[in-house]
Order: C-alpha cells, then structure tokens, then sequence
C-alpha cells in the first residue's frame, strides 16, 4: 500500500516538474540533412492514425515495444497488452487469452503468425512454446479484444492477435544475437538478408533457444527445459507497380520436458502419478502469397498455407497437418464504400497416440473448413463510420455458422473518437471435447466390484455461441497525453461444461459401473469488463504507459440437467494494472521498466502478484548493442496459475540476462 | 521485500532530473520533418539552367494541403542558392513551373501527377513505398523515429537532375531499382 502512495506521489511530481517547460518551436531552414537524419521525430504512424478511428479495441505492440520490454518469448511480451491475461504454467508453457477462461487451452483467442492461424485443432488452443520466434525479427503485433472482424473466423471470440515479422525488404544486412542468463540460459540467433536480382529479396534465418528448468512447489528441479533449434526462409519478390509474391518456410525441432499426470497400468484398476515427461518437438511450414495492390483502397491477396507438428501432448504423440487455401479481395464502391471479401478452405488432420486410459476416440481424424466474409466500411459522414459485416463458416464438425458484426465509429473532434459494436462469435468444439477419453480413477464398491470414473468428450457437441456488445472512447487531450478505454458485455451460450451421467458398462471388460464426466454445450453466462490504457509522453525523453483492466464472469451452471461449468470456472484475475517507464538516457542508452499487477485467481487459489522487469540498452560500439534485463525481480519465485489438464505447475523465477546485438 | 520494493521505485524515477533538465535537441513532427527534408534537398539538388528561366524563384508544389504544407510555411520566401522559396498547393497549373513537386500517396491523383512531370526537371519526393519503381526520384520514410529517404538516381538524371553525392551519402541510393553500393 505505501509503494502504491510511493509510485503515485512520484508520479505526480514528475509530472509538475515537466509540463512546466514549453516546446521549443523548430526553425527547419537551421536544421541541416546530416542533423535531420539524427533527430527524432513523433511520428504518428499510419497505423497509429488507424488505430485512433478504428471501432474496436486494438493494441499495436511496435518493434520498439518489443525490443524495449526486456521479453524473451512471445507470451511474456504479451503481459503488456491490456485485456490479455498471461500466466506461466512451466518453464516451456503459457496460459494466455483476452477477456477471461485462461487455460492451457485456452480456446477463444485466435492467433495468426502473417495470416497464418497457429491454434491447433486438437484442444483449439497455441502451444505457445513452438511460437518462439525471434523477437527482433517481429515487425508488429497487432492485438484486438473483442471478436475480430468479421475477416476472421470462429474462434476469435475474445480476441485476435496477428504477428508480423519483418519482411526480407527490410531486414537486409547480417544481423546475430546472443542472450544469456536465466531463466533462458542461452537465445542465439542470426538473420541475413540480401536482394535477388532489382525487384527481389530474401532473408534466412536461425535460432537456438534454450530454456532452464523452473522449480516446484518445495523448490526442487522441475525438469520442465525446452531447447529448441528452428531456421526458416523467406523471399519476396515484386513484378511491376502492383504486384509482389512472398514465400517463408521454416522447420523447427527440439525437445522440452514437463511434469504430467499419467495413469499406470495396472490390471483393471488406474492409478496415477506424476512424471517427468520428454517431447520432442518437431514442426514445419511453408507459406505462399500473391498480392496485387492498385491502390490504397483496392486490391486483392491468394495465400496458400502447409504446416505439419508432431510433439508429445501430455506424454501423448501428436500429429497435426493443415493445409490452407484463402483469397481477400478489397475495393472501393463509389466514394463512401470500402469492401472486403473473402473466401477460403482448410484441411486438418490430426492422430493422436492412443494410451492405456487416455486417448482420443477416434484417434484420427479430419476436418474440412470452409469459410467466407464480407465487409463493408461505410463513410456516412465525414467524422462517422459504420463497418458491417459476417462471416461465413461451414465445417465438418459443427455445420454452419454465421457471426456478423455491426461496428460504428464516431470523431467529434479530431482528438476524440468513439465506437461502439454489436457482433455474434462462434466457438467450434476442439477434438478434445469432443473425442478424449479418460479414465481418471477406478476404485472397487463395497463387494469389490469396480467403478469407473471417466471424462468423456462428446461427438455431439456443438458450436458455443457469444453475442458481444462493446464501447470505446479514445481522446488525445494534448499533444503528450492519450487516454484509450473500452469496455464490453458479453453474454456466453452453448458453452461447453460437464454433466455427470452414470452408466452401466461391458467394455472393456469386467463390467461395471461407470460414472462419467461428459462434455455437453448448456452453460450459459455474462461477462464484463473494462480496460483502459493512458499513455504520457511529457518530454521527447520520457514515455509513461499505465493500463488497468477489469473483469468479471459469471456462468449459470446449477439447472437440473445441464452441464456444470466446473471446468469453466474462472482463472483470470478481476484486476490487473500495469505501468511502463521508458527512459532515454544520454547516448542512445535506455531505461525501461515495467511493472505489472496481477490480481488473485479465486477459483485456484494463486495470490495475487507484482512483476517488475527491468532493462537496460544502449549501443557500445557501431553496430553492437548491449542491454541487460533483470525479470521478476521482486520475488525469488512465484506462482502464476495452476496445474491442470494434467501438466504440473512450476513456479516462475527472478532472472537476469545479458544481450549483445550485432548487425554488419 | 521492502528494499526490492523500494529499490524498484528508485530505479523507475531516478532519471526524474534528467527528465526535468534541459529541452531536448529537437523534437519534431512528421510533417515537420518531411518538410525539412524537402527544403534541404533543394540545396543538395542542380537543376538544369532551363529550369529557372520564370525568374529567380524555387517553387516548391504540395500535393492537396497536406500538414507538410503547413510545416514548410516556415521557409517560404528564404532564399536558397539564389533563389527565393515559394511554397503552393499544386493545382492545375503549368508543371513546368514547379522545381520540387511533393506527393504524399501515389493514388490515382498522385500517379496522375508523376506522369505529368515524368522527364521534365521536378525533383519528385513522396512517402509512398512504390515511389522510386513507379519513377519518382526520392522516397522519405521513418524508421525507429528517424526519418530516412531514399534516392533513385535514374529517375533523377533522366529529368535532368543531378544530385550532390553529399546528399548520396546520406540515402540509400538505387539506380532504376537496383540498389548502388558504395
């Protein structure tokens, strides 16, 4: 409580001290080309412009954002991002979603790597531990809470988040780094870009990632290491004015370990018990786009997508295959109208190890996905904007689904905009919902005579639906002081929960009493929430970042004869808050800090947290930088979340580690 | 757990006084410095004679008015090599009559207005990314909060244009596309 005073105190200081002091106006006939070139300039990036007027709830994390967070995996940078929820679970994997039902799985937040959807059919969560990519390399990453629009597919229900990696275009010249200390005991990477003939360019890269164990409860061992090796390719060429065609491919192999639950066998009865489990871990894809663009306003892209993983999924084989195929045509009609449509097919494949009492039944399978949209932005006056548009998706689970979205943006002013939206999401059943089957326990009644209890998935399952209603309201009330704030209700149906049956069993033999958990759609729910980010930048020296979110769920789950949402129940935190410090220091060095709160997870009992990370860079020598990151740095260990699924909890350590960059 | 705490709040505010001290070198706008960049190219470019023949005046044409407009009225009427600056808003006057021509998009206006001056002595400068393929001659962009720019000099010497290699020096030079090492 009196560091909270402390922190706001400060802060109020420093504020009085700097707005004090006026801009200096720029006389541009003294400023020569060589100064011009080193001086830094505010740009309000088209994006940023974008963003501003765009009626939904989207976050832009920049290069520099990245590289300034002191981050050395994908869902560590993503704490920043109002609206997510991020929490360890071992040393190789994280549980994150938008907007509530954070799991290892958790399955209503879409992610695409340059349009490229990485969830996986089978839980319909990311194994984020294969997303390591080198996070030089990312151009962006672009964040929507709320359903996407309607340009993307089921899933998107709480959120959307597309990662770009930087094109070959402008990744040419060498470039490696090297990262060193804990809990990543070694990051190396290199990148190399050239061009191909006047109109081409092509970039390669490599990466070896290797992640130390984290420790348990008592503070021993987890065995949960990762080390991942991965390189890739990608090429770019452009025809003409119009025309340009990219094409990435990358191959990924390693090994990681955790802690699981697993049944051992025993003749008629399971007993359970921890192990230490390896997966190797292997994926690969290949990617291929054509766009031609005409103009700001029209154009179109084919995009043709293969990707292929096979890896150990709580000790059980895993292979996956998806084939992707998807067209976006854009174009003005008349002056007011821009239209977006799309259409696209995919294929999955997966098979999955069949164990003693754990298994998905059937172990194989495939499905068939087809998916349109169409979007209409609309400009029925100069400060208002109205977006329309659905999705259309049929596929061999679930049938056919439409999620349309009606979106409005309005500007008053040109330092204040407003939006609102209505739209209707879809969640599609993952093949453990609807296929995994396992025994849990069995135990003899008071003649011996055994009772099975199992989890049973349900090929029955259907679509869970979300109708979401969301605001926003952004305002620039100065040059340095930007306020962003949206909130949202969502009303849940059809969610998936589990109803408890009793059945009388043949097979496998002896007969006997099963009592089964089984996945049925029935729960139903609200939830709400806000998330508002304030950002200061009183001096071309100093940028402060503060964002808070709330929210709350609730499930209805006690009706006689519906599924109970037990396994729903919630593990976000009501509160979370953020504040981030970025500090240019004299020559080019930095200070950045980062501080996050983290509220309680009632349902599994996780205390709430503070995480403080720090970093300091700056350039050495030419073309070699330095920087030095202390992570969790107010508590030797702490934990983020709970086992479940069968994966152990680890407890997330204090790290510092070292980073040299060098580009030639 | 205390002194982690307290050491965390030092750590994020002991930079306060460097903060509060003095103004920053320069902190500018976008337009600000596009604007920059069009009126300091002017001194790094030579025209040919014929250019100036409408008497001692460099005409510097803006595409729509656009903020950069704005941002060079702090120019207007300097004199520059000899010449006096004058900064309009392109219409639909003689293109002849203009030394620097600014486009910020190549939309159909902006492409429309690159064909018209294809060949004849206008140094053209845009922020689109397909400016220097589609002809025009320098591209500016901002990169981590610099600005840069990049030259085609094909483009520049097929209109008669030649540009300092003090200005060469500092771009990233291509010639018709390919890039030139130097």
């Amino acid at each position: 409580m009196r560091f909270q005073l402390l922190t706001a105190s400060l802060l109020l200081l420093s504020a009085l001290a700097t707005s004090a002091r006026a801009q200096d106006p720029v006389d541009l006939a003294a400023v020569n080309l060589e100064d011009l070139l080193k001086m830094e300039v505010r740009t309000v990036s088209k994006k940023e412009q974008q963003v501003f007027r765009t009626p939904a709830a989207v976050y832009v994390l920049t290069s520099e954002d990245i590289r300034r967070s002191g981050a050395s995996s994908l869902p560590d940078l993503l704490r920043v991002v109002p609206g997510l929820q991020v929490a360890q679970i071992d040393g190789n994997k994280w549980a994150v979603t938008a907007r509530g039902f954070n799991g290892l799985w958790a399955n209503k937040l879409l992610v695409l790597v340059n349009g490229r959807a990485v969830y996986t059919p089978v839980s319909s969560g990311v194994y984020w531990d294969l997303q390591d990519f080198m996070l030089d390399d990312i151009e962006r990453i672009e964040v929507v809470r709320g359903p996407g629009a309607a340009v993307w597919g089921a899933n998107a229900v709480n959120g959307v988040i597309n990662i770009m990696t930087r094109s070959a275009e402008v990744s040419q010249g060498g470039f490696v780094s090297v990262r060193t200390g804990t809990p990543d005991n070694a990051i190396v990477a290199a990148r190399y870009g050239g061009t191909l003939g006047s109109q081409g360019y092509y970039k390669l890269y490599a990466k070896h990632t290797q992640r130390a164990e984290l420790v348990d409860d008592t503070g021993a061992d987890a065995g949960d290491d990762a080390s991942i090796t991965q390189g890739g390719v990608r090429v770019e060429l452009n025809a003409g004015l119009s025309d340009s065609f990219t094409f990435e491919a990358s191959a990924m192999t390693g090994e990681s370990g955790e802690r699981v639950n697993e049944p051992i066998t025993s003749y008629a009865f399971v007993e359970r018990s921890m192990i230490e489990a390896r997966s190797p871990l292997d994926s690969q894809f290949a990617l291929a786009r054509w766009t031609r663009n005409k103009s700001q306003r029209s154009g179109f892209s084919v995009q043709a997508f293969w990707d292929h993983s096979y890896r150990l999924v709580i000790d059980k084989g895993e292979t996956t295959q998806t084939v992707d195929l998807e067209l976006q045509h854009r174009f003005p009609l008349g002056r007011r109208h821009d239209f977006v449509w799309g259409a696209g097919q995919r294929f999955w494949w997966d098979e999955e190890e069949v164990k003693f009492a754990e298994y998905l039944d059937p172990p194989s399978s495939r499905m068939r996905l087809f998916n349109a949209f169409v979007q209409d932005e609309v400009s029925l006056l100069p400060t208002v904007n109205l977006t329309v548009g659905s999705k259309f998706e049929h596929n061999t689970v679930a049938g056919f689904e439409v999620q349309p979205t009606a979106r409005v943006a309005w500007l008053p002013t040109a330092r204040q905009s407003t939006w609102f939206a209505v739209s209707r999401a879809a969640r599609t059943p993952s093949r453990i919902e609807r296929a995994l089957h396992v025994d849990v326990a069995v135990f003899p009644d008071e003649i011996g005579r055994p009772i099975v209890m199992s989890l049973r998935g349900n090929p029955a399952v259907q679509n869970e639906h979300t109708t979401v209603y969301e605001a926003g309201y952004r305002i620039e009330p100065t040059r340095s002081l930007m306020f962003d704030l949206a909130a949202f209700h969502n009303r849940y149906d059809d969610l998936i929960g589990l109803r408890e049956r009793t059945a009388f069993e043949t097979t496998p033999g002896p007969p006997h009493v099963s009592l089964i958990q089984e996945r049925a759609n029935g729960v139903t729910g609200e939830s709400e929430g806000i998330e508002l980010l304030a950002r200061w930048q009183p001096s071309s020296r100093w940028r402060l970042d503060g964002s808070y979110d709330f929210l709350r769920i609730r499930l209805h789950d006690f009706r006689p004869g519906q599924p109970d949402a037990i396994s729903l129940a919630s593990r976000n935190p009501t509160h979370q808050w953020r504040v981030r410090s970025w500090l240019s220091l004299t020559r080019g060095w930095q200070l950045d800090s980062n501080l996050f709160y983290t509220g309680r997870l009632e349902a599994v009992d996780v205390p709430s947290y503070l995480r403080a990370d720090v970093r300091v860079g700056g350039p050495v020598m030419r073309n070699v930088t330095l920087s030095v990151v202390g992570q969790n740095l107010l508590e030797p260990t702490h934990r983020e979340f709970d086992g479940f699924e069968g994966v152990y909890l680890s407890q997330v350590r204090r790290g510092g580690s070292a980073k040299v960059t060098i580009t030639f | 757990m205390a002194v982690l705490k307290a050491t965390a709040a030092i750590v994020f505010f002991a930079a306060l006084p460097l903060v509060s001290a003095q103004a920053p070198p320069g902190n500018l706008t976008e337009a600000q410095a596009k604007a920059a960049v069009l009126y300091n190219l002017a001194l790094f470019v030579q025209w040919p004679a014929e250019a100036f023949d409408n008497g001692g005046k460099l005409h510097f044409g803006i595409l729509r008015a656009d903020p950069v407009m704005r941002a060079m009225s702090g120019v207007e009427g300097r004199v520059v090599n000899g010449r006096t600056v004058k900064v309009r808003t392109v219409g639909s006057e003689d293109v002849q009559s203009w030394h620097v021509l600014y486009i910020p998009e190549l939309d159909r206006e902006g492409q429309t207005w690159l064909d018209k001056v294809s060949g004849k002595p206008v140094l053209t400068v845009s922020d689109d990314e397909r400016f220097l393929r589609a002809g025009g001659m320098i591209r500016v962009s901002f990169v981590e909060s610099r600005v840069r720019f990049e030259i085609d000099i094909g483009n520049a010497e097929r209109a008669g244009l030649k540009i300092s290699s003090k200005a060469l020096s500092l771009a990233r030079v291509v010639r018709d596309g390919r890039p030139v090492k130097r």
